[in-house]
């Protein structure tokens, strides 16, 4: 008893079904995580693994109707990664208030704006610095 | 006053027309539209950036500094909500206004520190609600979210309370007349005011309360008329 609900409290919520939202669903469903994914599209689903067996919810993360038949009261992990960088920083600031989720991950593609997320719970993800990263080690092993 | 005035199509010229006829205001326009920001500078003689107001660099090329209030009208509540932290939390402006389309982000919205935002689905159910009863004797408008309720009964020839001054009225305490409308007259009531046939009686309460005011004020409660 005690068990299922620690891991029901462990619920992982992905909000944008985008490539980094899906491969983030399917990983923590096939690591038997309860994990959730909402999406506008529903074609946007296919790009989960076909072994993901997690919820999928079609619908605006924005309406916290949506939110809550993701279970997000009960996640201990909400992964943000619309296509969208405001509808990313609007949901960070709204869920962090709202719920109190202790891990909030945000992808932000525009990375001048990571200014406007400062909650302690709140880590950004910005695949440019990613990407400069990867590209310096590229070059060092170059030269 | 300065003012940033940010996105918007038909809202943005209205807004304009009625805040760029004062002299003291100093207006800047924000619109990422390159087709409305061309025709407001048209119509106005005031700065005009053709830019993303969701965007750092919009607001650094904007000269904006030690402005009081942003505006904004964008189609998209999340872009709204970037554009008025932005300013507020980055660009040091005051006060930070904004439309919702979804009527539930108005609360969230101030929830989150901007200080007003504004839903027309939500103003016009207002609207509709205070207009749509039937009966007609009361009318209702609501501030701060609906958490205070002001009803205005119209007194008519069988209400109970004609005649009676409010301090023998025994009005609930859930509630308090605020003002008298006695056409022409405006009278902010005493305790030896006197209601007559006719006013207009101005109630503010919880809403919780509206309806056991009202009915104390039709004398439909059973303790009235006492």
């Amino acid at each position: 008893m005690k068990k299922t609900k620690k891991k029901q409290n462990q619920m992982t919520v992905v909000i944008g079904a985008s490539r980094l939202g899906a491969q983030i669903a399917s990983e923590s469903s096939q690591k038997g995580k309860y994990t959730s994914i909402i999406d506008l599209d529903a074609n946007s689903f296919r790009k989960l693994d076909p072994g993901y067996s997690g919820y999928t919810i079609i619908g605006d993360a924005m309406d916290r109707v949506i939110l809550e038949a993701a279970h997000i009261q009960s996640a201990n992990e909400v992964v943000i990664a619309t296509s969208d960088d405001n509808v990313n920083i609007f949901l960070a600031c709204m869920i962090e208030a709202l719920y109190h989720i202790p891990c909030i991950i945000v992808r932000l593609r525009d990375e001048t704006k990571a200014c406007l997320l400062h909650g302690d719970s709140i880590h950004i993800i910005a695949p440019s610095t990613l990407s400069m990263e990867a590209y310096k080690v590229v070059r060092a092993k170059e030269e | 006053m300065n003012i940033l005035i940010c996105g918007g199509r038909q809202q943005a010229d209205y807004v304009l027309s009625v805040f760029a006829s004062k002299r003291n205001n100093r207006i800047v326009v924000m619109n990422e539209d390159d087709r409305i920001a061309e025709r407001i500078s048209e119509h106005y003689d005031l700065p005009v950036i053709s830019s993303d107001p969701t965007k750092r660099y919009s607001f650094e090329i904007a000269d904006i500094t030690n402005f009081d209030l942003v505006i904004s009208l964008q189609d998209s509540d999340a872009d709204n909500f970037v554009t008025c932290k932005l300013a507020k939390e980055v660009f040091h402006i005051k006060k930070a206004i904004c439309t919702v389309s979804n009527p539930n982000n108005v609360e969230v919205f101030q929830k989150l520190g901007i200080d007003v935002a504004i839903s027309d689905s939500y103003l016009l159910t207002q609207k509709i609600k205070g207009e749509s009863d039937i009966e007609s004797i009361f009318k209702t408008s609501s501030l701060e979210n609906d958490k205070i309720v002001i009803t205005e009964i119209k007194i008519k020839e069988d209400f109970w309370c004609i005649g009676k001054s409010l301090k023998d009225l025994g009005l609930p305490k859930t509630g308090n007349i605020t003002c008298i409308f006695r056409d022409p007259e405006v009278i902010i009531p005493r305790g030896d005011a006197i209601i007559s046939l006719g006013d207009m009686v101005v109630i503010a309460s919880a809403p919780e309360h509206q309806e056991e005011l009202v009915k104390f004020m039709k004398g439909e409660l059973e303790d009235a008329q006492k």
